[in-house]
């Protein structure tokens, strides 16, 4: 039994309201409530009477992730018992706030207690629908087993975790008295009206929480998201370069169409040289999600830059508090070491997690290493809150690059091997990067709330690839060819940010009408510099060909507003505007180049310019419920994804692609045991790009649409497992490709033709299983074990190909025993030869014969099966 | 749950991912991936070849090195055919005076209209390299793209004449470009839709013999007027390169 139907379902206790004062409306609700021992309580029929019921338009906070309460080996070894109550402040937002120990069972037991219920996420307490913050009281019960000892005898049974006792004590014969126990009653205090912002606008907004992202294995810490519905992750290009992202129906490659956050600190990077909006998450150390809030459409007024296809917003939080140090070692000499520390007296948001990696890689050339560093600092108590992340990465590692299919058909060339030239084995990249943000945040009494943040961002990326083997000459020297078309790329973004919004407290128009308003605003600077050469391996790296040589300077102003009504307590409307104010100064130092047809010089190469535009949009959501685990949501909203700066004109006005998107669907369940989402969408982009392998960049390929269904059930049915899956399926079009020119006769794409690189179908589902296994020389032995698997249809490629779908399984096993944790993990558990990048373009990879210009398969291997065996210790 | 349910559930799950897998069948690619037959034929000469100042022409072999052939999607094949259409990049010895045609092989590319074309004579050039590539057609006619031989006649007067050369390009502004271009022939345009049954080229070889001064070689001073830098090498270049297009005919079903 779940704690959260403990929690709606057994009401006894008293309901005091406090009434209305002034705009404070408060009410201090009681519950038994919440324990790992609740299906005990939900035995006793006496408890389902209310014994003085709440009123009908206070719905108390409801458990939406529970992680469960360890007896701590301490505890057991010194037979210490007891009765450890928490008051729990549940925030708006359904995060936990302050938790004050009301009444102490010793600082051993208080210390699991706190840090297992900082663990929790909830949906907030509501007024007349309306989200509102509440404080409850949260008793956990620590009782030995009887006739527990410090060592107990060999095959004694564990002492178990929360749920398992919770499991027997819903009807198993096992004793009770063989596990601690927790109970929790809670009192729920309302403190005031918080109509909160609804996490969830509409039906394609998911929050993914910890537990089910650690379900499956991961190989690095981006992988978590790979629980997020309708999203696909691969990693061609080694641990330096950014994953390539699809999103329902988005091929978004390196982020130009996922706009991410991580943390509050913006990952996107404008205007890069490898890919607008690109957005390398090689830094994230999986430990240290909490959860992903995704946002798929666009339809809140906070979504920003790159929000075409969604919002990734990656929430940071380390539930494991302590030191712990973990290496891990596997197939391919991957290793992986990392330290975290999360003080026990604080709350999840306080941490400090590094990690190195480093791997040779599964084939020829794909050796690499990285390190990364994350450390957040969360302070303060009651209304006002401050909080301070850094980021520290840097990744280098060599490439394989692609290969042509038919070199691997005739044996040319092996799947997981590299072209046998200096060019193509000279292939590698850099990335570097930090970022420092600081944050407040004020939650008022009677719901208003506001929050400021100030960040910067460097960033670092360097890359040598060679896509196309031999076919590029030299557009400034005319007797300069065929020297390898190894491109190298430069990028370095500064970047200055900060944001700021202010939501009022609730407001009553009516007794039936209630709502807010709430106006924000970002702004961020960058400083690009950039440059693209041709360059030569055999020689030094001498170069042979300039590209790109720029500096960019892009601003970007948004200005948002939010009203959020709600009409009696089963429909809930929220309209918003957001306009960003784009600006773009463009010195382009290879601009208006004298090009080999044309020697006669008449002017200097060089093209100063500069572009401004708003981008603006409606922002819309409407929700009904008519009874609660039912709604019905729509959506509507405008955005934008800023240019690739260098291809603007001098006085561009609208700098940017308009995105619409249209969202319908019903969400049922809504609890911790099941959810199920069913939505359809339409998305309109106005301009669309994709990758052109020649140039190694992103390039124009006019309007597109896409028209989709997304299918998504979590489920929780018992205490020990949780798993997902979903489906998206989609209809992606291209509606207005350029047309054939002088200079490109044979254009890639054609009107109506699905779009390039859009798997039709994404499948994902997620198994995990978390058990007490019992006890070993006094301390409990909790088993996990884990199923991924990811599957990405046929999907259409340029010039009329077809890449190959991808189904990929990946397992853990994983065991903890008092400080120490070994696991086992196999990637690719199938051992699938897949492709984790199909592009199809002209190359010529056989320098010593005929060239090759009808456009061939190209494939980046995806990794084989793989194995990791980790070995961790917490302290 | 049993094992027959498990199997049934494995089965649903193969079943649906089956179809799932099957989803790129309904997918709209825009263009297709084709491949079409290449054929190449001489034409057969009954009557003698009219020359220049009356010589009557009569050839006993007329070789030439063909390949490789991009046909491009643009009028004007060259700089702006980095992506062919469809592409043939083997070589093959034509004998022009063989009327009876024979494959030489596929091209290969994607579906959509072909307007030009670009060949070589078996000796491409390449970007890697500094001097152009002897391909085994070439090699075959012992590092030369053409090989004629025959008599010319006017009146009593009769010369033999043997002639060989390489054809290759160049210009070091076109390198990696293959020599010989075909805009304009309204023959040779078609939108391509794999349905073809071959694409014929036929070499006749007598527009590259109709420049030869057959009279200013018999009066030359040189030991081998036929040779390299000759009138001769020069007129059956100069033909090749600009004016003695093969004739394309795209094959169909009627």
């Amino acid at each position: 039994m779940k704690a959260d139907q403990s929690l709606r379902q057994v009401r006894r206790g008293h309901v005091r309201f406090l009434g209305p004062l002034g705009a404070v409306l408060g009410a201090l609700v009681t519950f038994p409530v919440l324990g790992q021992d609740a299906g005990a309580a939900l035995r006793d029929d006496s408890a389902r009477e209310v014994d003085a019921a709440p009123s009908a338009d206070v719905v108390p906070p409801e458990v939406v992730e529970r992680r469960d309460a360890s007896y701590p080996a301490r505890a057991i070894a010194e037979r210490l018992e007891g009765v450890t109550t928490l008051l729990v402040t549940v925030e708006v937002d359904g995060s936990v706030g302050d938790v004050e120990v009301a009444e102490s069972a010793g600082e051993v037991l208080d210390a699991e207690a706190v840090q297992t219920v900082r663990t929790w996420t909830f949906r907030p307490a509501r007024r007349n629908g309306a989200p509102v913050r509440a404080k409850i009281r949260v008793p956990f019960e620590f009782q030995l087993p009887v006739g527990a000892a410090p060592e107990p005898a060999p095959g004694a049974d564990s002492l178990p975790a929360a749920p398992a006792l919770a499991e027997r004590a819903a009807g198993s014969s096992a004793p009770e008295a063989q596990g601690s126990r927790a109970t929790a009653a809670a009192e729920v205090e309302v403190h005031g009206e918080r109509p909160l912002r609804t996490e969830q606008r509409s039906a394609s907004d998911f929050v993914v929480g910890r537990e089910l992202m650690q379900a499956a294995p991961h190989a690095e810490g981006a992988d978590v998201l790979r629980t997020t519905p309708g999203l696909y992750m691969a990693r061609a290009e080694g641990l330096a370069v950014g994953h390539r992202y699809m999103l329902r129906g988005f091929d978004a490659d390196h982020g130009q169409d996922l706009e991410l956050r991580v943390g509050g600190l913006p990952i996107n990077l404008p205007s890069h040289i490898h890919g607008q909006g690109y957005a390398d998450l090689g830094f994230l150390i999986g430990e240290t999600v909490r959860e992903v809030h995704a946002i798929e459409g666009v339809h809140d007024p906070r979504q920003g830059d790159f929000a075409v296809a969604g919002t990734l917003d990656i929430r940071l939080g380390v539930a494991q508090r302590g030191l712990r140090a973990s290496t891990r070692h596997g197939s391919f000499g991957t290793s992986r070491q990392l330290l975290s520390w999360a003080p026990a007296e604080v709350d999840d948001a306080t941490f400090a997690a590094a990690q190195l990696q480093q791997t040779d890689g599964f084939g020829d050339n794909r050796q690499g290493k990285s390190g990364s560093a994350i450390a957040q600092w969360g302070g303060g108590a009651g209304a006002l809150r401050y909080r301070a992340l850094a980021i520290v990465h840097a990744a280098r590692a060599r490439l394989a690059g692609v290969l042509r299919a038919d070199d691997i058909a005739d044996g040319s060339v092996g799947y997981y091997s590299v072209y046998p030239f200096e060019t193509a084995r000279a292939q590698n990249a850099l990335s570097t990067r930090a970022l420092l943000g600081m944050f407040a945040e004020y939650r008022g009494e009677r719901g208003e709330s506001a929050e400021a943040s100030a960040w910067v961002s460097f960033d670092d990326f360097r890359s040598q690839h060679n896509y196309t083997g031999f076919i590029q000459q030299s557009q400034t020297l005319p007797n300069v060819a065929g020297r390898g078309d190894l491109i190298e790329q430069l990028n370095r973004t500064r970047s200055l940010g900060a944001s700021a919004r202010y939501r009022t407290p609730v407001m009553h128009a009516a007794s039936w009408l209630s709502g807010m308003v709430e106006a924000g605003l970002s702004a961020r600077v960058d400083g690009i510099a950039q440059a693209q050469n041709l360059i030569d391996a055999t020689v030094r790296s001498q170069t042979w060909d300039q590209r790109v040589d720029a500096d960019i300077l892009g601003t970007d102003i948004g200005l948002w507003g939010d009203l959020d009504w709600h009409v009696h307590r089963h429909v809930a409307l929220r309209l918003g505007m957001r306009a960003d104010v784009l600006s773009y100064s463009i010195d382009d130092r290879l601009g208006n180049r004298v090009t080999l047809t044309r020697p006669e010089d008449t002017f200097i190469a060089g093209f100063r310019r500069s572009a401004l535009g708003i981008a603006w949009g409606p922002r819309a959501t409407a929700e009904v419920r008519p009874v609660d685990g039912l709604s019905f949501h729509a959506a509507y909203g405008e955005g934008y994804r800023s240019p690739q700066a260098r291809t603007l004109d001098d006085g561009e006005e609208a700098p940017f692609s308009k995105v619409r998107s249209a969202d319908v669907g019903v969400r049922l369940g809504d609890t911790y045991d099941y959810r199920l989402t069913l939505s359809g969408y339409y998305t309109h982009l106005s301009d669309d790009v994709a990758f052109d392998a020649e140039e190694g960049r992103l390039e124009r390929i006019g309007a597109t649409r896409r028209v989709g269904a997304v299918a998504h059930i979590e489920l929780h049915p018992t205490s020990w497992l949780v798993g997902a899956a979903s489906a998206t399926f989609v209809d992606a079009e291209l509606l207005e490709p350029p047309p054939p020119s002088a200079e490109e006769p044979q254009p890639p794409f054609r009107e109506g033709q699905n779009l390039p690189f859009v798997p039709p179908l994404v499948l994902r589902a997620d198994l995990g299983l978390q058990r007490s296994l019992g006890l070993a020389l006094g301390s409990g032995i909790e088993g996990r074990a884990g199923l991924g698997f990811s599957f990405l249809s046929a999907r259409p490629l340029p010039y009329g190909e077809l890449a190959d779908p991808v189904a990929l399984l990946d397992a853990a096993l994983a065991i903890t025993w008092a400080p120490l944790e070994l696991g086992f993990e196999v990637h690719n558990l199938l051992d699938t030869r897949y492709a984790a990048s199909e592009l199809n373009f002209a190359s010529d990879w056989r320098p010593g014969s005929a060239r090759s210009r009808v456009p061939a398969r190209h494939i980046a291997a995806g990794a084989p099966r793989a194995w990791l065996i980790t070995v961790g210790v917490s302290l | 749950m049993t094992s027959r349910q498990r199997a049934a559930a494995v089965r649903h799950l193969a079943c649906c991912l089956a179809l799932a897998a099957s989803c790129g069948a309904c997918v709209d690619t825009g263009q297709d991936r084709v491949s079409v037959p290449l054929e190449v034929a001489g034409t057969a000469r009954d009557e003698p070849i009219q020359g220049r100042a009356g010589f009557a022409i009569d050839l006993v072999r007329a070789e030439i090195a063909f390949g490789p052939l991009y046909l491009c999607a643009g009028a004007l094949a060259g700089d702006n055919c980095d992506a062919a259409r469809l592409e043939w990049r083997d070589s093959v010895v034509v004998d022009a005076l063989a009327p009876e045609p024979f494959g030489a092989g596929d091209l290969v590319g994607v579906s959509g209209e072909v307007r030009s074309a670009m060949y070589d004579l078996g000796i491409p050039s390449l970007l890697t390299a500094t001097h152009p590539v002897e391909l085994a057609a070439a090699t075959a006619l012992s590092g030369n793209s053409v090989r004629l031989a025959g008599t010319a006649t006017r009146g009593a007067e009769s010369l033999a004449f043997e002639l060989q050369m390489p054809i290759a390009q160049a210009e070091s502004a076109e390198r990696g470009l293959p020599i010989v271009r075909v805009s304009g022939a309204p023959e040779l345009v078609r939108d391509v839709t794999g349905e073809e049954l071959a694409l014929r080229v036929r070499f006749d070889p007598s527009p590259w013999l109709r420049d030869i001064d057959f009279e200013a070689v018999a009066g030359a001073a040189e030991e081998d007027p036929f040779g390299p830098d000759g009138q001769a090498q020069r007129a059956v270049r100069g033909a090749l390169l600009s004016g003695a297009r093969p004739a394309f005919e795209w094959l169909t079903l009627p």
